[in-house]
């Protein structure tokens, strides 16, 4: 499902150092960066997950996200205040793409800072498992000379397909 | 879904994602309201037919961005969906569900179009705890 006509729309939410997003458009690193940039940092840890060319080896195409943007947008707010308090973190930034995204571009960018560095790894790491599971964003895979398969916007195992 | 568009008077609207997108051919569509919540599903299966089991049964449901309980068990919520409201049916995460798309483009969302054809379903449920924690 597309989910807007309007490639340039942003869905966005921010509050206390939390910033979350969902757009069509090309993902930036160094704006998601600086919105998490700040004098008290020591570190500025930053995570790009890009579209893969297979499945469990299948050539993929392409992939497609579609999502609830209202809804989505909460649940990633919740996730951002909840780490940032977590792990004493001075910013959180979170942005994920919608839409066709091309194989080897970002669908997700993720950035966060922290006093020291150990904090905005964990909480880097923390950050994109908790948004692939709890996001209503959904992933459909174009597989090259196959039908789309529709998963929940998380790796995992290759689902079993029994026709009707 | 960006937005579906306003409801006619005296509906709601009901957003379908992913496999419940596939299953029923739309993304939106407005039903009549003051439909009591727990009859939800029986409604959609009434015009989905197999609905319920392949795809219901697993999904969570949102009514005004709330996640709510259809489980249609006692205790459970005796919310009526009223004019305006925007309801929400929410695949699982860990569902993992195939569909054969329409030639040459995403998933059909035109009313006209035919639902796709309906191949499986799997797997490990996340349970409504997990999900609420993040919510």
């Amino acid at each position: 499902m597309v989910t807007s006509q309007n490639t340039k729309e942003v869905w966005e939410k921010s509050e206390d150092g939390c910033y979350v997003a969902l757009t069509h458009d090309y993902l930036n690193v160094q704006d998601t960066m600086d919105r998490v940039r700040d004098p008290g940092a020591g570190a500025i840890v930053i995570f790009a997950g890009t579209t893969r060319d297979n499945f469990d080896g299948k050539p993929v195409k392409e992939l497609q996200y579609s999502s609830y943007q209202p809804r989505a947008l909460r649940s990633m707010l919740a996730i951002a205040q909840a780490l940032r308090t977590k792990h004493g973190l001075k910013g959180i930034a979170m942005i994920h793409r919608l839409g066709t995204v091309p194989i080897g571009e970002e669908s997700i960018l993720i950035a966060v800072s922290s006093p020291h560095r150990q904090a905005a790894w964990r909480a880097g790491e923390e950050a994109l498992e908790e948004c692939k599971a709890g996001v209503e964003v959904w992933k459909r895979e174009e597989f090259e000379g196959e039908e789309g398969v529709w998963r929940a916007n998380r790796d995992g195992a290759v689902g079993q397909r029994e026709e009707e | 879904m960006a937005s579906a568009p306003k409801p006619p008077a005296g509906h709601f609207n009901i957003l379908y994602f992913a496999s419940a997108s596939s299953f029923t051919g739309k993304d939106h569509e407005a039903l009549p309201a003051m439909l009591p919540l727990r009859n939800l599903f029986a409604e959609l299966e009434s015009r989905y037919p197999g609905i319920k089991a392949k795809v219901l049964d697993s999904c969570l449901v949102t009514v005004n961005l709330d996640y709510v309980d259809v489980s249609g068990e006692e205790g459970s919520d005796d919310t009526v969906l009223q004019e305006a409201d925007e309801v929400a049916i929410i695949p699982p995460e860990r569902l993992f569900l195939c569909t054969i798309p329409p030639q040459n483009g995403p998933p059909a969302t035109s009313e006209e179009s035919p639902p796709p054809r309906m191949l499986l379903v799997v797997t490990a449920k996340s349970t409504d705890a997990e999900h609420q924690a993040k919510d």
